[in-house]
């Protein structure tokens, strides 16, 4: 009986051993320890996205917000559509996104790139939506 | 009737009374763009 006492005595102070030399080890090691950390990119490395291309990613947001409320009120006709419009988004998107021009040096005006004209966004009673430029 | 051109460059026409106003309004209103279509024929002028 002492012996089982003793061997659950044993397996619980090696167990808090273990378990409080885990948490003691602090956060910075464990994550210089797996993850190598680098500098910042290279001026140019990043290519900068299209103004057009980010009113894109806007309008993308709007449909996919559209295609979530239609479904949960079982619009599915218009959930639909708004899928439909979305996946023309995408591939407007990849077609423009692929013939983007070579990046241009970064811009250090300060003014933010905003695109010569809004997209406007017309929804048709139909349940299909537009982009236009004008 | 309603002017405008779209993403890939096509001219478009469409009747008023085929637009949902309320949606379009609301869908440009979120990314905050008026839409007053009723202005010279067009959505917009830049």
């Amino acid at each position: 009986m002492n012996v089982r006492y003793a061997l659950v005595f044993a397996v619980l102070v090696l167990t808090t051993g273990i378990s409080r030399s885990q948490v003691s080890e602090p956060h910075d090691t464990w994550l210089t320890k797996n993850y190598r950390f680098t500098g910042p990119p290279a001026p140019g490395e990043i290519r900068p996205t299209a103004p057009v291309v980010s009113e894109l990613q806007e309008i993308q947001n709007a449909l996919l917000a559209i295609l979530r409320k239609a479904n949960f009120s079982g619009d599915y006709e218009a959930a639909l559509a708004a899928a439909a419009q979305a996946t023309a988004n995408v591939q407007l998107r990849n077609s423009l996104t692929e013939h983007q021009p070579a990046p241009q040096p970064h811009n250090t005006s300060g003014e933010e790139a905003r695109p010569k004209s809004p997209i406007y966004l017309i929804a048709r009673k139909d349940g299909s939506i537009d982009a236009a430029t004008s | 009737m309603l002017h405008y051109i779209t993403l890939q460059g096509a001219d478009e026409q469409v009747r008023m009374d085929l637009v949902d106003r309320g949606v379009s309004t609301e869908l440009n209103r979120q990314r905050k763009l008026e839409f007053r279509p009723e202005l010279r024929g067009r959505i917009a002028r830049p």
